[in-house]
């Protein structure tokens, strides 16, 4: 398991993951390790799963390349980005009863979509999670980027979403897509 | 379920929110008209296009032009139901005997259609629903006196209600104005 959500906070966006492969005293430097990349100066990516489709997607660069005076818009995720991937992930029969094995988050500047198992895209407004993360978070989530400190919020609710879905370790941690910054929070802390 | 009704030359199409995969997410996002599965068709004047069931089938058509000029049987059968076909069968979307997941919805000026699962193609009547079209046309004719797109909500809520449905909003478009327009909590 590793992102759990994208979350708009006062400054910015940012994942929220959570992550038992490996000990907070050892943190991996590679944003990849979170199953987070970054596909050019705008757009980054974020998968739910680190896996063969989190590699696949993130090292096609040139299906990220668009016109900067243009707005993203859903259009260009299916497009551009959605169907030359399936295409990909088809030829290499990675494609199981039509969904790959990891959803996506898309993160470019402000707006958040949610690329689906079964490809489908989803524009969020405010946060995008885990289909199973949503009944868990629901209840918290609306009021949560009105809190004064709402990255302490975040963390709080990523670490009950990821007990009760994982029923592990809950050490989880936050990525400010903004300022490329990562905010731990350990297990030891609770 | 989506309920389409023509009146005085204008086509309105109203769609449960709960078929949506954004129903599932914050009431916020099912604001945005991107994440439904009715749109303005791109390029033609007055259409409208609405898929049944599955998103990732509204995705692969929502940003194309299906068709230019007026909605006809003719355009259904040779050009739209084709152009369909080929682009779900691209993205293996048709099960083994190339039935699609979802049934479409086309409506243009005073003319609509349903292309069903297996590519058949029926003109609309004046109301008409993808399912519970029974149950429409009762609670559709307990209110006359509304105008035509508010009786039309308020027949698909009386059928989300008898039929089970969760608390959900319901999208309307119509022909003329092909303005997005959401009914929030329409339970």
């Amino acid at each position: 398991m590793s992102i759990l959500f994208a979350y708009r906070l006062p400054d910015g966006i940012a994942y929220v993951g959570h992550q038992s492969s490996f000990q907070f005293s050892n943190h991996p430097l590679a944003l990849s390790d979170y199953a987070i990349a970054k596909m050019n100066e705008e757009i980054t990516v974020a998968a739910t799963i680190n896996g063969s489709c989190f590699e696949i997607l993130t090292s096609h660069h040139e299906w990220f390349r668009h016109d900067p005076l243009k707005p993203i818009d859903g259009r260009f995720i299916v497009q551009s980005i959605v169907n030359p991937f399936y295409k990909e992930l088809d030829k290499l029969k990675l494609i199981k009863d039509s969904q790959m094995d990891t959803a996506f988050f898309v993160v470019w500047k402000n707006s958040i979509y949610l690329i689906l198992k079964s490809f489908a895209v989803i524009e969020a407004h405010d946060f995008a999670s885990l289909g199973a993360a949503d009944q868990v978070l629901f209840p918290y989530l609306h009021d949560g980027p009105m809190l004064e400190d709402a990255e302490k919020f975040v963390l709080r609710i990523a670490k009950l979403s990821s007990k009760a879905l994982c029923a592990n370790k809950g050490n989880v941690f936050l990525y400010r897509v903004w300022n490329d910054t990562f905010q731990f929070d350990k297990e030891d802390d609770r | 379920m989506i309920a389409v009704y023509r009146e005085s030359g204008v086509v309105y199409l109203a769609q449960t929110g709960a078929d949506t995969k954004a129903d599932a997410h914050s009431s916020s996002t099912n604001l945005n008209p991107e994440n439904w599965l009715i749109w303005k068709i791109k390029g033609t004047p007055h259409a409208l296009g609405a898929s049944t069931r599955e998103i990732r089938d509204a995705d692969l058509l929502r940003y194309q032009t299906l068709f230019r000029g007026s909605l006809n049987m003719t355009k259904l059968h040779t050009v739209i139901g084709p152009r369909i076909h080929q682009l779900l069968g691209e993205y293996k979307r048709l099960d083994s005997d190339g039935d699609a997941r979802s049934s479409f919805v086309f409506a243009k000026d005073d003319q609509a259609a349903f292309i069903q699962y297996n590519g058949a193609v029926r003109m609309l009547s004046d109301l008409d629903a993808s399912d519970y079209l029974d149950f429409l046309k009762g609670f559709f004719a307990l209110h006359p006196e509304l105008p035509a797109e508010k009786r039309l909500i308020k027949a698909l809520q009386c059928c989300m209600l008898e039929k089970g449905f969760l608390q959900a909003p319901i999208f309307v478009m119509n022909t003329k104005t092909t303005t997005p327009y959401c009914v929030k909590d329409a339970l």
